[in-house]
C-alpha cells in the first residue's frame, strides 16, 4: 500500500514535469492533457470508495499543479479535493462495481 | 448515539476545512519561497525534457529540409546565414543583452520558466526576445536562479504596435492561448493580408521595431469605429529553446 502510494506520487509529479515540458512539443495533440488531474481522477475511481488516499493524493495532484502554474496556490488543490470527494461519495451510494485491485 | 457520531464528523470536518483553508493562506503567504524550493530541483529535470523535445523539433525541420530542392535550397541558406549573422551584429550593437534557456511552459496560462534570475541581473518589467528579434514578452516574476515571463499572447498583454509599411497605429492585445489580436485600427486605413506587425515603442513598455507577427485575418464592420486583425505569429513557444533579456 505504501510502496504503490509512493511510486503513484513519483508517477505523478514526473507526469506535471512531462506536461509542463515534453508534451507541449507533441504536435499530434491539439491540447495538452492535464495528466495530473486524469491520474488523479482514476486513481479515485479506481480505489475502494471506503478508503481515504484517493483523497490525500488529490491534494498533492493539486498542490502540485499550483505549484507549476502562475496564479494563486490552492485553486487546483480545492478542485481536485471537490471532484475527489465527490467520485468517493458517488461511488460509496450509488455505484456497486467488483474492484479488480485496491490502491 | 447516533446524533453524537453525526454531530462530531461535522465537527472534525469542520477542523479538517479549517486546517485546509490555514494551510492554503500559509502557503500562498511563502509561496515565493515554496515555488522556488520546487523548481531548484525540478527544473534542471525539465530543462532536459524540454532541451530533447526541442532537439526532436530540430531534427524533424533538419529532415523537411534535406529533402526540399537542393539548389534553390542553397541559395536561400546563403542568403538566410547573411541576413541571420546581421541581424545578430545589429541586435548586440541595439540592445544590452543577457541570454536564456527555456525551461518550461506554464500548464494553464501564456507564460513561461528561464534560468536566469535576480543573481544574473534580472529584474521584473525586462523585455525578452528571440535571436531573429522576435518579441516573446515580458519578464513578471523573478526569482534567485529563475524568471517568469508572460508572453505576448497572455491575456493581460497589451501594447502599441505599428503594421505595415505604412506604419499604422494599433493596440495589439493577448488572448490568451497563445493568440493575439491587433485592435483600435481606424476604419479609413487600409490593412492587408500579410501586412508586418511590429512594437512602435509609443507607450514605452517595449522598444521600438521589435517583430510580433504578420496579419492574417481583417474584421471590419461598418458599426465598429475601428477594424479588428488578428495576427498569425512568428514565434512558435514549442520551438524556442533560448531567450534574449534586454537588460
Amino acid at each position: 500500500m505504501i510502496k504503490k502510494g509512493l511510486l503513484l506520487i513519483i508517477i505523478l509529479y514526473f507526469l506535471i514535469l512531462l506536461q509542463t515540458s515534453l508534451f507541449l512539443h507533441l504536435n499530434f495533440l491539439k491540447l495538452v492533457p492535464n495528466a495530473a488531474i486524469i491520474l488523479a481522477i482514476t486513481v479515485n475511481v479506481l480505489e475502494n470508495p471506503k478508503k481515504r488516499f484517493g483523497i490525500y493524493f488529490s491534494l498533492l495532484a493539486g498542490f502540485l499543479l499550483d505549484i507549476f502554474s502562475s496564479h494563486l496556490i490552492g485553486l487546483y488543490m480545492v478542485i481536485l479535493l471537490v471532484i475527489s470527494l465527490l467520485l468517493k461519495f458517488i461511488f460509496k451510494r450509488y455505484v456497486r462495481i467488483p474492484f479488480v485491485e485496491e490502491i | 448515539m447516533k446524533a453524537v457520531t453525526k454531530k462530531s464528523r461535522v465537527f472534525s470536518f469542520i477542523i479538517l476545512a479549517a486546517l485546509l483553508t490555514l494551510g492554503i493562506v500559509l502557503i500562498n503567504v511563502f509561496q515565493k519561497e515554496v515555488r522556488s524550493f520546487f523548481y531548484w530541483f525540478s527544473c534542471p529535470i525539465q530543462k532536459i525534457l524540454w532541451q530533447t523535445a526541442t532537439r526532436t523539433d530540430e531534427l524533424k525541420q533538419e529532415n523537411q529540409y534535406l529533402t526540399s530542392e537542393i539548389i534553390r535550397l542553397k541559395s536561400l541558406e546563403d542568403e538566410n546565414k547573411t541576413l541571420r549573422e546581421a541581424l545578430n551584429i545589429g541586435l548586440e550593437k541595439e540592445y544590452n543583452l543577457s541570454f536564456a534557456d527555456v525551461i518550461s511552459k506554464d500548464a494553464s496560462e501564456d507564460i513561461i520558466l528561464i534560468d536566469k534570475g535576480s543573481k544574473d541581473g534580472i529584474s521584473q518589467g525586462m523585455n525578452v526576445i528571440t535571436a531573429q528579434k522576435v518579441l516573446v514578452g515580458k519578464v513578471v516574476e523573478v526569482f534567485n536562479n529563475y524568471s517568469k515571463v508572460m508572453l505576448i499572447y497572455h491575456k493581460k498583454m497589451s501594447f502599441d504596435v505599428k503594421i505595415g509599411q505604412e506604419e499604422i497605429n494599433a493596440i495589439a492585445k493577448g488572448q490568451g492561448n497563445l493568440n493575439i489580436i491587433a485592435g483600435l485600427i481606424p476604419q479609413e486605413k487600409k490593412v492587408f493580408k500579410g501586412d508586418i506587425v511590429s512594437t512602435s515603442g509609443l507607450e514605452g513598455v517595449f522598444p521600438e521595431g521589435l517583430l510580433v507577427g504578420k496579419i492574417e485575418e481583417i474584421t471590419k464592420n461598418d458599426i465598429d469605429p475601428f477594424q479588428t486583425a488578428k495576427i498569425e505569429k512568428y514565434l512558435n513557444v514549442s520551438e524556442i529553446k533560448n531567450v534574449f533579456i534586454i537588460l
